[in-house]
């Protein structure tokens, strides 16, 4: 058997099985390509069987119609090569046409022919070149076209599916190449030439089905690909980073124009190539994916799929595989990403709350510590730090009581145990000292337990407050409160003193109406302004008004005493400038530093006139019923206290109706404001102010002080001339003897001015002194009270009613019916009535001669 | 003493006189007494009271000159007063009968020659 002989044998062996395997592929997988594969291989092997059972010079006619179909049936193998190219790569429709037609057009022809010479002998007609060229030119063409195919198919394809479609396009070349060369060879050539025609078989079905390891070869790069696209997997933090990092590789990897991987709720978590909407409609197809041109992996976790270009190169088991991995790794990463974002999100939450609880632990003032089961510091906040100068090194893991010694000895070793107990604690207002620090004050804590998981006591939790600052505060606070309160005791007293000083009620002057104020100076200030108003034993009334300089107790006390000189010196009824005189040296004797001023005026009641005297003092003001108000002016000297000064009264009078406005200079002075100011105010508001004494007392107040607090203190004294003729008398008179005498001058001037003659006069005077002094002597003994006496002309009698709130008493001995038999024998009529509320006695007189008005 | 009224006292040999000026109330009237007891030595004759300036008197005073006109009975001295014609006090004097223990005469002169 010779090399040609074998090798024909082997090509039909070949052939036969390479055909065998890709049909069995295309039953197995029921691919158009792998259909039309098998079928070009089938035909080849058929060819080459036919070709090996041919004698080259057989010349009878069932040879020469194998011969013919051999031939047709080679011809249709580049046909059936360009329909398996038809799976790579669309075909254009002129390829389609003279692909098609020119492989008609031989087939025809090939049965058309009388004879096809396949040997180049002498009997080769001529027109058979010419059909040999057709043949020839279909071979080449169709050949031609399915290389260049397959070439271009690959292009831009992974490794595997571009070395596959390489070797498939040069098996083709080899094998058309073999053919052209077949024509005209012979011997030797011929064996190379069948040579060439296998391997280029064999490429072909390398091509078409490489073997694993040679698949594994070519795959090399996308597997390192692919092991870099896992190892930025690995890398990647987010979902957004694994689909980024994957599907580009994945379509380099697989060759797709698009990727989408998809979670198992067809939720797409990423996608590139691909629009939107094409990712949701794979997602929605699930799990028909494969169609189309898409090949959808879907695994355990969610589906990985390619969009492929319809002619790509179908995936193999490897690619799958591959895709596979990768879309395990990639639902592996997605999955540490999600678990990495929901721990990153829990990390920052975390650390959120962590630097929270630090800065609250900074913020505040106190400080926050915790202690496991044997009393160890295991939490010392910034806090304690600031409030014990421990650092948190310093203390952390120290037991308490040897960090701090003085806790056992001040007793809060207690509380620590209380909190390990389960019991909260409160200590307060705790001293401590730490010599480490030079740390002292107070602090007060809170004790609470801790609990573990299990609900054990693992330790304790005090936060502690430093309360030094708050402490020093109330210990500041209680020395100042007391030293207001010694202020204000002081202030009180100096003003209760002073008020005792002043006149507690005005002497009821008949004749006169007086009223007075005092306000203490606005700084709480009692100075030493005060006024007096004695009833002098003729009937005269006294009217003082001072200002001893200085505040406060001194000042009350001076005042005090110069109120009691005043007293005794004018008790007397010594002219004004008599009694300032003395008043003077007895304030130098009393205190070499005390100035005072002091307005004395001696008013008698039953004239209007007066005299009046001052030391330094402001004016007193008249205002008369009609005409402006004046200052009293002329008899003013130098404050008592003063060396030098000359006391000399002057006079004036009131008539009925007119008012003596009596002041001291806290009235009238006021920072801002100079005094002349304030006397030209003052003179205002006396003009336009009510003709009452209290009313204008504090019309006069209002209008100088307002709602202002007065600075200084401010004494006020008004006094006015009532008129008493021409009306009925009515008088309320103290109880007391010293009543009577202004009693007589009022009631004379009254009397005046009902025509009543001196014997008149002298007589009612008598009767009303009686009953006065009756009620005087029984009535009120020993409480003080007041008699009211009113006086009335009926016609030609006089009518006097003394009215008395105290039980009579049977007059008693030989004077007290003088006193009554008085009263009989100089009045007309004379009735005494004893009711439940007292006495009443009531006095007539008819005039001797008659009334002249 | 009190302004209300004011004593004034001159010696006329044996007889004492006092003079007093303003009024007798309840207020003054014990004070008056005590001063015109004090005024009289045991040695005087006796005593005369001026009252011609005396604008007004009362059951206090009328009380008070008639213990004054006791003491002095007591002590065998003579009293007599002064009371000019018209004076304000005449009727209150005439009413309790002072006039029966102490004699009133016009004028001083007058009453210091009824003791002497």
């Amino acid at each position: 058997m010779d090399a040609v002989a074998v090798i024909r044998v082997l090509t039909v062996l070949v052939f036969t099985g390479l055909a065998a395997v890709a049909l069995l592929r295309w039953r197995r997988t029921h691919g158009a390509a792998a259909g039309w594969f098998g079928l070009s291989l089938a035909v080849l092997a058929a060819v080459t069987l036919s070709l090996a059972a041919l004698p080259d010079g057989a010349r009878s006619d069932a040879a020469e119609w194998l011969r013919k179909v051999t031939v047709a049936t080679l011809a249709l193998f580049p046909y059936l090569l360009y329909r398996f190219s038809a799976a790579f790569a669309a075909p254009g429709r002129r390829t389609e046409v003279v692909a098609t037609g020119l492989t008609g057009a031989v087939v025809v022809l090939t049965l058309a022919v009388p004879a096809v010479h396949l040997v180049d002998d002498e009997g080769r007609p001529g027109w058979f070149a010419l059909y040999l060229a057709v043949l020839i030119a279909q071979w080449l063409t169709l050949s031609l076209i399915v290389a260049v195919r397959f070439w271009r198919a690959g292009r831009g394809k992974p490794t595997v599916a571009r070395r596959r479609m390489r070797t498939l396009s040069l098996g083709s070349l080899t094998l058309t190449l073999a053919l052209v060369l077949a024509g005209g060879a012979e011997g030797g050539a011929l064996v190379g030439i069948r040579l060439l025609a296998l391997s280029g078989g064999c490429l072909l079905f390398l091509g078409f089905a490489p073997p694993a390891r040679l698949r594994r070869a070519w795959r090399r790069s996308e597997e390192e690909r692919a092991r870099g696209a896992a190892a930025t997997l690995v890398g990647a933090t987010t979902v957004e980073q694994v689909t980024d990092n994957l599907l580009p590789r994945v379509n380099e990897i697989l060759g797709g124009r698009g990727a989408a991987l998809l979670d198992r709720d067809g939720l797409v978590l990423g996608r590139r190539g691909v629009t939107a909407e094409e990712a949701e409609r794979a997602a929605a197809e699930l799990p028909d994916a494969g169609e189309g041109g898409r090949v959808g992996l879907v695994v355990e976790e969610g589906a990985l799929v390619v969009w492929t270009d319809p002619y790509t190169p179908f995936f193999g088991r490897d690619e799958l595989e591959l895709m596979r991995d990768l879309g395990s790794l990639a639902f592996l990463a997605a999955e540490r990403c999600r678990l990495h974002e929901l721990e990153r999100a829990a990390r920052i939450g975390l650390e959120r709350q962590t630097e929270l609880t630090g800065r609250l632990f900074d913020s505040t003032s106190d400080g926050i510590l915790a202690f496991d089961r044997d009393i160890r510091y295991t939490l010392w906040t910034r806090g304690m730090e600031r409030i014990s100068g421990v650092t948190e090194s310093e203390a952390i893991g120290r037991h308490a009581f040897e960090v701090f010694p003085f806790l056992e000895e001040i007793g809060e070793d207690r509380y620590f145990r209380d909190a390990l107990s389960g019991r909260d604690a409160i200590s307060t207002e705790r001293r401590y000292t730490v010599p480490e620090s030079g740390r002292e004050g107070f602090f007060e804590s809170h004790y609470s337990p801790l609990y573990g998981e299990g609900g054990e006591i693992v330790g304790g939790l005090a936060i502690v407050r430093d309360v030094t600052d708050r402490k020093r505060a109330e210990q500041e606070h209680a020395a100042r409160a007391e030293a207001e309160l010694r202020y204000l005791r002081e202030h009180e007293i100096a003003e209760t003193l002073q008020r005792s000083l002043l006149p507690e009620r005005l002497p009821e002057t008949p004749g006169m109406a007086v009223a007075g104020r005092y306000l203490p100076g606005g700084a709480g200030a009692v100075g030493g302004d005060w006024y007096d108003v004695l009833s002098l034993a003729d009937g005269r009334l006294g009217l003082a008004m001072g200002d001893v300089v200085g505040h406060g107790i001194a000042a009350a006390t001076a005042m005090g005493q110069l109120r009691s000189a005043l007293r005794s010196y004018a008790v007397e009824g010594s002219p004004p400038g008599v009694v300032l005189d003395r008043l003077a040296r007895a304030v130098r004797q009393l205190d070499e530093d005390s100035m005072a001023t002091l307005l004395y005026i001696v008013f008698d009641p039953s004239t209007g006139s007066f005299r009046h005297c001052a030391a330094g003092h402001p004016p007193p003001l008249v205002m008369p019923p009609a005409g402006p108000p004046t200052y009293l002016r002329g008899a003013s000297s130098l404050p008592l206290g003063v060396t030098g000064g000359r006391y000399a009264d002057a006079e004036g009078s009131l008539s009925e109706g007119s008012l003596l406005v009596l002041y001291t200079d806290g009235l009238v002075e006021r920072r801002g404001r100079s005094i002349g100011e304030g006397l030209a105010h003052l003179k205002r508001a006396v003009a336009q102010g009510p003709r009452e004494p209290e009313a204008l007392c504090d019309h006069l107040l209002a209008s100088l002080l307002g709602d202002n607090v007065a600075e200084d203190d401010v004494a006020l004294l008004v006094l006015q001339s009532v008129p008493v003729a021409g009306r009925p008398l009515r008088l309320r008179l103290p109880a007391e003897p010293r009543s009577l005498a202004p009693l007589r001058r009022l009631t004379e001037r009254w009397l005046q001015g009902t025509g009543a003659t001196r014997e008149d006069v002298a007589a009612i005077l008598v009767a009303c002194g009686e009953a006065v002094t009756n009620a005087i002597e029984h009535a009120y003994l020993p409480a003080r009270g007041h008699v009211d006496v009113a006086g009335d002309l009926e016609g030609d009698r006089v009518v006097v009613t003394i009215r008395d709130a105290g039980r009579w008493r049977a007059p008693r001995g030989e004077h007290r019916g003088r006193g009554l038999g008085l009263m009989n024998g100089l009045m007309d009529e004379a009735d005494v009535t004893h009711g439940p509320d007292g006495t009443t006695v009531r006095l007539c007189r008819r005039l001797r001669t008659p009334a002249a008005v | 003493m009190s302004e209300l009224a004011r004593l004034t006292v001159q010696h006329r040999g044996p007889v004492v006189v006092a003079h007093i000026d303003g009024e007798i109330d309840i207020s003054n009237a014990a004070e008056v007494g005590r001063s015109l007891a004090e005024a009289v030595p045991n040695g005087a004759a006796g005593l005369v009271v001026d009252l011609s300036d005396l604008r007004y008197l009362d059951s206090a005073g009328v009380r008070l000159l008639f213990r004054l006109a006791e003491r002095l009975r007591t002590g065998q001295q003579a009293f007599r007063l002064v009371v000019p014609s018209g004076a304000p006090i005449l009727e209150v004097l005439e009413l309790t009968g002072v006039p029966a223990v102490a004699p009133c005469d016009l004028t001083v002169d007058d009453a210091a020659a009824a003791i002497a």
